[in-house]
Protein backbone atom coordinates (compact mmCIF):
# COMPACT_ATOMS: atom_id res chain seq x y z
CA UNK A 1 0.00 0.00 0.00
CA UNK A 2 2.60 2.08 -0.60
CA UNK A 3 5.14 4.08 2.06
CA UNK A 4 4.11 6.12 4.41
CA UNK A 5 4.92 7.65 7.93
CA UNK A 6 2.64 6.11 11.13
CA UNK A 7 0.94 7.49 13.28
CA UNK A 8 -0.61 5.55 15.70
CA UNK A 9 -2.18 8.03 18.83
CA UNK A 10 -1.35 6.65 21.93
CA UNK A 11 -4.58 5.75 24.20
CA UNK A 12 -4.84 5.37 28.01
CA UNK A 13 -5.89 1.36 27.53
CA UNK A 14 -2.46 1.29 24.98
CA UNK A 15 -1.12 2.98 28.47
CA UNK A 16 -3.18 0.32 30.40
CA UNK A 17 -1.72 -2.40 29.09
CA UNK A 18 1.49 -1.22 29.11
CA UNK A 19 1.94 -1.83 25.25
CA UNK A 20 4.87 -0.11 23.68
CA UNK A 21 4.56 1.50 19.98
CA UNK A 22 7.99 1.59 17.93
CA UNK A 23 7.67 5.25 16.41
CA UNK A 24 10.89 4.36 14.55
CA UNK A 25 8.84 1.79 12.54
CA UNK A 26 7.02 2.55 9.28
CA UNK A 27 6.29 -0.26 7.62
CA UNK A 28 4.95 -2.86 9.07
CA UNK A 29 3.75 -1.14 12.08
CA UNK A 30 5.52 -2.21 14.88
CA UNK A 31 4.45 -2.91 18.63
CA UNK A 32 5.16 -4.84 21.68
CA UNK A 33 4.80 -5.95 24.94
CA UNK A 34 6.89 -6.34 28.31
CA UNK A 35 4.05 -9.79 29.45
CA UNK A 36 3.56 -8.78 33.05
CA UNK A 37 1.02 -10.73 35.16
CA UNK A 38 -1.41 -8.29 34.67
CA UNK A 39 -2.01 -9.71 30.87
CA UNK A 40 -2.06 -13.08 32.28
CA UNK A 41 -5.20 -15.62 32.82
CA UNK A 42 -5.30 -18.19 35.95
CA UNK A 43 -3.30 -20.42 34.29
CA UNK A 44 -0.46 -17.99 33.62
CA UNK A 45 -0.84 -17.89 29.90
CA UNK A 46 -0.97 -14.95 27.92
CA UNK A 47 -4.66 -13.99 27.71
CA UNK A 48 -6.33 -13.85 24.21
CA UNK A 49 -7.84 -11.02 24.85
CA UNK A 50 -4.22 -9.44 24.86
CA UNK A 51 -3.56 -10.59 21.35
CA UNK A 52 -6.29 -9.66 20.04
CA UNK A 53 -5.84 -6.03 21.35
CA UNK A 54 -2.53 -6.03 20.05
CA UNK A 55 -3.28 -6.62 16.52
CA UNK A 56 -6.26 -4.35 16.72
CA UNK A 57 -4.17 -1.55 17.04
CA UNK A 58 -1.04 -2.79 14.77
CA UNK A 59 -3.15 -3.84 11.87
CA UNK A 60 -5.88 -0.63 12.63
CA UNK A 61 -2.73 1.96 12.39
CA UNK A 62 -1.27 0.12 9.32
CA UNK A 63 -4.50 0.73 6.99
CA UNK A 64 -4.95 4.46 6.53
CA UNK A 65 -2.76 5.36 3.83
CA UNK A 66 -2.06 9.03 5.30
CA UNK A 67 -0.50 9.93 8.52
CA UNK A 68 -3.49 12.69 9.69
CA UNK A 69 -6.15 9.70 8.62
CA UNK A 70 -7.33 6.73 11.37
CA UNK A 71 -9.33 3.68 11.35
CA UNK A 72 -12.34 2.60 13.17
CA UNK A 73 -12.53 -1.40 13.54
CA UNK A 74 -15.47 -3.44 11.58
CA UNK A 75 -14.19 -6.87 12.32
CA UNK A 76 -10.89 -8.90 13.36
CA UNK A 77 -10.42 -11.94 12.82
CA UNK A 78 -7.35 -13.91 14.97
CA UNK A 79 -6.11 -17.43 14.71
CA UNK A 80 -4.53 -18.56 17.87
CA UNK A 81 -1.28 -20.82 17.21
CA UNK A 82 0.79 -21.06 20.49
CA UNK A 83 -0.28 -20.56 24.03
CA UNK A 84 2.55 -20.36 26.29
CA UNK A 85 4.68 -17.93 28.96
CA UNK A 86 6.03 -15.53 26.50
CA UNK A 87 8.19 -12.33 28.40
CA UNK A 88 7.54 -10.31 25.49
CA UNK A 89 5.38 -9.87 22.38
CA UNK A 90 6.20 -8.35 19.16
CA UNK A 91 3.05 -7.42 16.79
CA UNK A 92 3.79 -6.29 13.30
CA UNK A 93 1.39 -5.40 10.78
CA UNK A 94 0.56 -3.90 7.28
CA UNK A 95 -2.00 -2.59 5.33
CA UNK A 96 -3.39 -5.41 2.83
CA UNK A 97 -5.82 -3.47 0.69
CA UNK A 98 -7.79 -0.31 0.45
CA UNK A 99 -10.93 0.36 -1.22
CA UNK A 100 -12.88 4.11 -0.45
CA UNK A 101 -13.09 4.21 3.06
CA UNK A 102 -12.45 0.72 3.73
CA UNK A 103 -9.25 -0.88 4.49
CA UNK A 104 -7.75 -4.32 5.25
CA UNK A 105 -5.09 -5.34 6.76
CA UNK A 106 -3.02 -8.34 8.43
CA UNK A 107 -0.53 -8.78 11.12
CA UNK A 108 1.63 -11.51 12.92
CA UNK A 109 2.17 -11.24 16.73
CA UNK A 110 5.90 -13.30 17.57
CA UNK A 111 7.36 -14.13 20.73
CA UNK A 112 10.86 -13.24 22.20
CA UNK A 113 12.07 -16.32 20.63
CA UNK A 114 10.92 -15.45 17.29
CA UNK A 115 7.81 -17.89 17.17
CA UNK A 116 4.78 -17.41 15.49
CA UNK A 117 2.14 -16.69 18.59
CA UNK A 118 -1.04 -15.54 16.60
CA UNK A 119 -2.02 -14.18 13.17
CA UNK A 120 -4.95 -11.69 12.80
CA UNK A 121 -6.66 -9.90 9.70
CA UNK A 122 -9.36 -7.11 9.69
CA UNK A 123 -11.38 -4.61 8.13
CA UNK A 124 -11.30 -0.96 9.40
CA UNK A 125 -13.19 2.39 8.06
CA UNK A 126 -10.58 5.00 7.24
CA UNK A 127 -11.73 8.07 8.82
CA UNK A 128 -10.37 11.38 7.29
CA UNK A 129 -8.38 13.31 9.69
CA UNK A 130 -9.83 11.04 12.39
CA UNK A 131 -8.45 10.06 15.96
CA UNK A 132 -9.09 6.10 16.37
CA UNK A 133 -6.86 3.50 16.35
CA UNK A 134 -8.96 0.80 17.77
CA UNK B 1 -15.68 -33.20 38.24
CA UNK B 2 -15.04 -29.99 39.06
CA UNK B 3 -17.99 -28.06 40.22
CA UNK B 4 -18.77 -24.24 39.29
CA UNK B 5 -17.30 -22.87 42.79
CA UNK B 6 -14.52 -24.09 41.33
CA UNK B 7 -14.48 -22.51 38.44
CA UNK B 8 -15.27 -19.34 40.16
CA UNK B 9 -11.86 -19.78 41.87
CA UNK B 10 -10.32 -20.08 39.19
CA UNK B 11 -11.82 -17.24 37.40
CA UNK B 12 -10.90 -14.74 40.55
CA UNK B 13 -7.17 -15.85 39.81
CA UNK B 14 -7.53 -14.68 36.33
CA UNK B 15 -4.87 -11.81 36.32
CA UNK B 16 -6.68 -9.70 32.98
CA UNK B 17 -10.02 -10.32 33.86
CA UNK B 18 -9.74 -8.05 36.99
CA UNK B 19 -6.94 -5.45 34.86
CA UNK B 20 -9.79 -4.86 33.00
CA UNK B 21 -12.21 -4.25 35.65
CA UNK B 22 -14.59 -7.49 34.61
CA UNK B 23 -17.13 -8.77 36.88
CA UNK B 24 -18.67 -11.77 36.86
CA UNK B 25 -22.41 -11.45 37.71
CA UNK B 26 -23.67 -15.08 36.83
CA UNK B 27 -21.56 -18.09 36.61
CA UNK B 28 -24.90 -20.66 36.36
CA UNK B 29 -24.72 -23.65 33.31
CA UNK B 30 -27.78 -21.86 32.42
CA UNK B 31 -26.73 -18.54 31.90
CA UNK B 32 -23.54 -17.05 32.55
CA UNK B 33 -23.37 -13.30 32.31
CA UNK B 34 -19.96 -10.81 33.16
CA UNK B 35 -20.56 -6.78 33.20
CA UNK B 36 -17.91 -3.99 32.29
CA UNK B 37 -18.48 -0.46 33.85
CA UNK B 38 -16.74 1.28 30.97
CA UNK B 39 -13.94 3.73 32.53
CA UNK B 40 -11.85 6.51 30.78
CA UNK B 41 -8.40 4.00 30.19
CA UNK B 42 -10.40 1.75 28.39
CA UNK B 43 -11.26 4.28 25.83
CA UNK B 44 -9.76 4.72 22.39
CA UNK B 45 -8.57 8.11 21.49
CA UNK B 46 -12.27 8.92 19.93
CA UNK B 47 -13.77 8.49 23.36
CA UNK B 48 -15.51 5.12 22.76
CA UNK B 49 -14.89 1.58 24.29
CA UNK B 50 -11.06 0.05 22.96
CA UNK B 51 -12.07 -2.35 20.26
CA UNK B 52 -9.36 -4.47 22.36
CA UNK B 53 -11.49 -4.56 25.28
CA UNK B 54 -14.64 -5.55 22.96
CA UNK B 55 -12.69 -8.59 21.67
CA UNK B 56 -11.14 -9.38 25.25
CA UNK B 57 -14.83 -9.29 27.17
CA UNK B 58 -16.63 -11.37 24.09
CA UNK B 59 -12.94 -13.78 24.40
CA UNK B 60 -13.46 -14.66 28.70
CA UNK B 61 -17.71 -14.88 28.64
CA UNK B 62 -17.39 -17.42 25.15
CA UNK B 63 -14.48 -19.28 27.84
CA UNK B 64 -15.99 -18.83 30.59
CA UNK B 65 -19.17 -20.51 29.02
CA UNK B 66 -18.07 -23.07 27.75
CA UNK B 67 -15.86 -24.25 31.19
CA UNK B 68 -19.39 -23.99 32.68
CA UNK B 69 -20.75 -26.85 30.29
CA UNK B 70 -18.33 -28.57 29.78
CA UNK B 71 -16.32 -28.43 33.00
CA UNK B 72 -13.72 -29.27 31.26
CA UNK B 73 -10.45 -26.93 30.05
CA UNK B 74 -10.34 -25.29 26.40
CA UNK B 75 -8.24 -23.26 24.59
CA UNK B 76 -9.42 -20.72 21.61
CA UNK B 77 -8.02 -21.35 18.26
CA UNK B 78 -9.76 -18.58 16.83
CA UNK B 79 -11.96 -16.17 16.80
CA UNK B 80 -13.92 -13.04 14.54
CA UNK B 81 -15.68 -10.06 16.39
CA UNK B 82 -17.70 -7.97 14.35
CA UNK B 83 -18.33 -4.55 15.81
CA UNK B 84 -21.53 -3.29 15.27
CA UNK B 85 -21.81 0.07 17.53
CA UNK B 86 -19.41 2.23 19.45
CA UNK B 87 -19.96 2.40 23.26
CA UNK B 88 -19.12 5.88 25.11
CA UNK B 89 -20.40 5.12 28.88
CA UNK B 90 -22.08 3.39 31.30
CA UNK B 91 -22.11 -0.70 31.71
CA UNK B 92 -21.71 -3.25 28.67
CA UNK B 93 -23.29 -6.91 29.44
CA UNK B 94 -21.75 -9.75 27.63
CA UNK B 95 -23.19 -13.27 27.09
CA UNK B 96 -22.44 -16.32 25.32
CA UNK B 97 -23.98 -19.28 24.24
CA UNK B 98 -22.51 -22.70 22.49
CA UNK B 99 -23.35 -23.33 19.08
CA UNK B 100 -22.20 -26.76 18.47
CA UNK B 101 -20.09 -29.17 20.69
CA UNK B 102 -18.39 -32.25 19.56
CA UNK B 103 -15.72 -34.24 21.54
CA UNK B 104 -12.60 -32.34 21.01
CA UNK B 105 -13.70 -29.08 18.94
CA UNK B 106 -16.49 -26.55 20.32
CA UNK B 107 -17.88 -23.10 18.48
CA UNK B 108 -19.19 -20.79 20.73
CA UNK B 109 -20.71 -17.16 19.89
CA UNK B 110 -20.44 -14.33 22.47
CA UNK B 111 -22.61 -11.08 22.52
CA UNK B 112 -21.49 -7.65 24.23
CA UNK B 113 -25.08 -5.49 24.85
CA UNK B 114 -24.84 -2.21 26.80
CA UNK B 115 -27.90 -0.82 28.82
CA UNK B 116 -30.36 -0.08 26.80
CA UNK B 117 -30.00 -3.64 25.18
CA UNK B 118 -27.97 -2.47 21.80
CA UNK B 119 -25.76 -4.69 20.06
CA UNK B 120 -22.19 -3.80 20.29
CA UNK B 121 -19.95 -6.45 19.17
CA UNK B 122 -20.32 -9.91 18.19
CA UNK B 123 -17.99 -12.59 18.42
CA UNK B 124 -17.90 -16.68 16.84
CA UNK B 125 -14.86 -18.30 18.38
CA UNK B 126 -13.70 -22.33 17.63
CA UNK B 127 -12.60 -24.19 20.71
CA UNK B 128 -10.21 -26.78 21.27
CA UNK B 129 -11.28 -28.98 24.40
CA UNK B 130 -8.42 -30.33 26.59
CA UNK B 131 -9.34 -34.09 26.80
Amino acid sequence: MGTKNIMIKSTDFIGHLGIHINYESNIPVDVSLDVKEIHLDDLGHVSNGVYYTLLDIAIGSSVPTLPRDSSVTIDLHVEVFKRRNAEKLICKAYGVHKEGKIGWGQGDIIDEEGTLVARGMGTFKIMEGGRTNG
Amino acid sequence: MTTIMEIKQEYENHHYLHHLGIEILSLEKEKVMIRLNVQDYLLNTNGTLHGGVCASLLDIIQSIQLRIVTKIRSSCINSTVFFMAPVQTGIVYAEASILSKAYKTAFVEGKLIDEKGRLISKGISTYRILI
